[in-house]
């Protein structure tokens, strides 16, 4: 996902963002929890299906994974996914000019 | 503590048609932990609040104010400075945002081939009305709907067929999948109560939707009364587009999607047997409740049946109730929900000319989706997200 996209995404809605706790570092760390809660999540579920997956086909060798080291085509994806989840667990920060737009 | 939690669909049982966007693995990872974050705000955390304003809010509003709350606001009084009503606002505030940004993440990297897909539908159709010239309402313009970006008129996107497509790919996400795999589940509660209901003539069906969004409860109707003529208006062109190309796609050809006013539709009137909405009034206003609630009784043939599917009224139900069933009016964009549930919708019928012996209330549920039991939605109260609706509705003397 480009940058340009990220940003589109990321978008907040119009109108004064309500706060709910009596500090707002509180609720932006709220926030971010939550990202954080999710890409972990999601994390966790593609581990869950390579595991479930390799198992199944008996594909890979034992130490495969550590001895793996991605190409610069790879890291390149793998930085602009990177940049995705970034945005999602830090989301209260990059729309935070909006929260505090009357 | 989470042994009662009733387990979300998960996303894999969307329901898809040609104009869905796709779902990557990630991303239906990412809606499912969406979906159980609401559920665990839900069946996890809104007891303890409850337990909290019991064992001590409602107490020191006591101390403070020398009376028990004694209504809404009383109660959101003393639950706002409470940290379990708090972490749950703000977790559930997030999670809204959320949905939102990582719908559009999956809307947007495949935002053109859902236009190039939608346009190759809808070419040439005449049973897609838009009106270049039609001035949106302001209750629509004024504000960003539960928190959508740009709102439900997809003000100043780089395509606004971003706001139907993340609608139509989030709204499992949202409630769970208690709508059914085409989220379609008001729909088809209206249905299966107009089963049991002798109210509608024998004949071929004339029937307008109004507020129907992208027809996500128009179609149930189409595909139930193949012979009906229906009309299904709405003020946003994108969801227009959208949801004529999704029924295209869905093999549905009796349904006229039409840009228009539901206070003012310029259908002609006296000719419509049936006249309905779904979740839409709570969107509008004060003002424009009771003008659509006219313009039902105008179309409406003689014998025809009005039906108003929504939330149930706040009537009746204990402060703590109301406060949290508010949130949604306070802190989710949608500034006429509790206006609306606290309106006496029977007597708006009434007052908009329907006699008083054709108007009634209902509740109606929607027959389970899936096959498991965790098919009829959330049993704990998730204040708004369940499949069973209340009904307002009258028949035309």
């Amino acid at each position: 996902m480009t940058e340009e996209l990220i940003a589109l995404a990321t978008r907040p809605s119009r109108g004064k963002r309500p706060s709910f706790c009596p500090d707002p570092l509180t609720e932006r760390l709220f926030g971010m929890v939550l990202g954080l809660a999710t890409e972990l999540s999601v994390t966790r579920q593609r581990l869950d299906s390579l595991e479930r997956l390799l198992a199944r086909e008996g594909t890979l060798a034992a130490g495969a994974v550590d001895g793996y080291t991605p190409d610069e085509q790879v890291a390149a994806e793998r930085a602009a996914e990177l940049q995705r989840a970034l945005a999602v667990i830090f989301r209260p920060l990059l729309q935070d000019q909006a929260s505090e737009r009357q | 503590m989470l042994s009662s939690m009733n387990t979300p669909q998960p996303y894999s049982r969307i329901a898809t048609h040609p104009v869905m966007p796709a779902a990557t693995h990630d991303e239906r990872a990412r809606f499912d932990t969406i979906a159980q974050l609401a559920n665990l705000l839900a069946s996890g955390v809104v007891p303890r609040i409850r337990e909290a304003y019991d064992s001590r809010a409602s107490a020191a509003f006591e101390s403070t104010h020398g009376r028990r709350p004694a209504d809404r606001r009383d109660a959101l009084s003393a639950l706002s400075s409470d940290p379990a009503w708090i972490s749950w606002s703000s977790l559930r505030r997030h999670t809204m945002e959320m949905r939102q940004q990582i719908g559009r993440m999956l809307v947007l990297r495949q935002l053109p081939e859902l236009r190039r897909r939608v346009d190759e539908l809808n070419a040439g159709a005449a049973t897609l009305k838009l009106d270049p010239g039609f001035r949106p309402p302001r209750y629509l313009s004024v504000l960003d709907q539960h928190c959508m970006p740009g709102g439900y008129l997809a003000v100043d996107e780089i395509d606004p067929l971003l706001a139907p497509a993340n609608y139509d790919a989030g709204i499992f996400a949202t409630t769970g999948g208690a709508g059914g795999p085409w989220s379609d589940g008001a729909g088809r509660a209206l249905l299966s109560w107009m089963e049991q209901s002798p109210r509608l003539p024998e004949r071929p069906l004339r029937i307008v939707d109004l507020g129907c969004g992208l027809g996500h409860n128009t179609v149930p109707l189409a595909q139930r009364f193949p012979d009906a003529e229906i009309i299904a208006i709405d003020a946003a062109a994108p969801m227009l587009e959208y949801g004529h190309a999704r029924a295209r796609a869905m093999g549905i050809g009796n349904v006229t999607f039409m840009q228009a006013d539901a206070e003012g539709t310029g259908l002609p009137g006296g000719e419509w047997d049936l006249v309905f909405t779904t979740m839409v009034l709570h969107e509008t206003s004060r003002e424009a409740v009771p003008a659509i609630f006219r313009e039902c009784l105008r179309l409406l043939a003689p014998g025809g049946l009005t039906l108003h599917l929504e939330q149930p009224p706040f009537r009746g139900l204990e402060p703590f109730e109301q406060a949290m069933r508010d949130w949604d009016g306070r802190y989710n964009g949608e500034p006429f929900w509790t206006g609306l549930h606290e309106s006496n919708l029977p007597e708006l019928l009434t007052g908009a000319g329907f006699a008083a012996e054709g108007v009634f209330e209902t509740m109606v549920t929607a027959p389970p989706a899936f096959p498991v039991p965790s098919a009829a939605g959330p049993q704990h109260e998730d204040y708004g997200r369940a499949a069973r609706w209340y009904v307002v509705g009258a028949t035309r003397s």
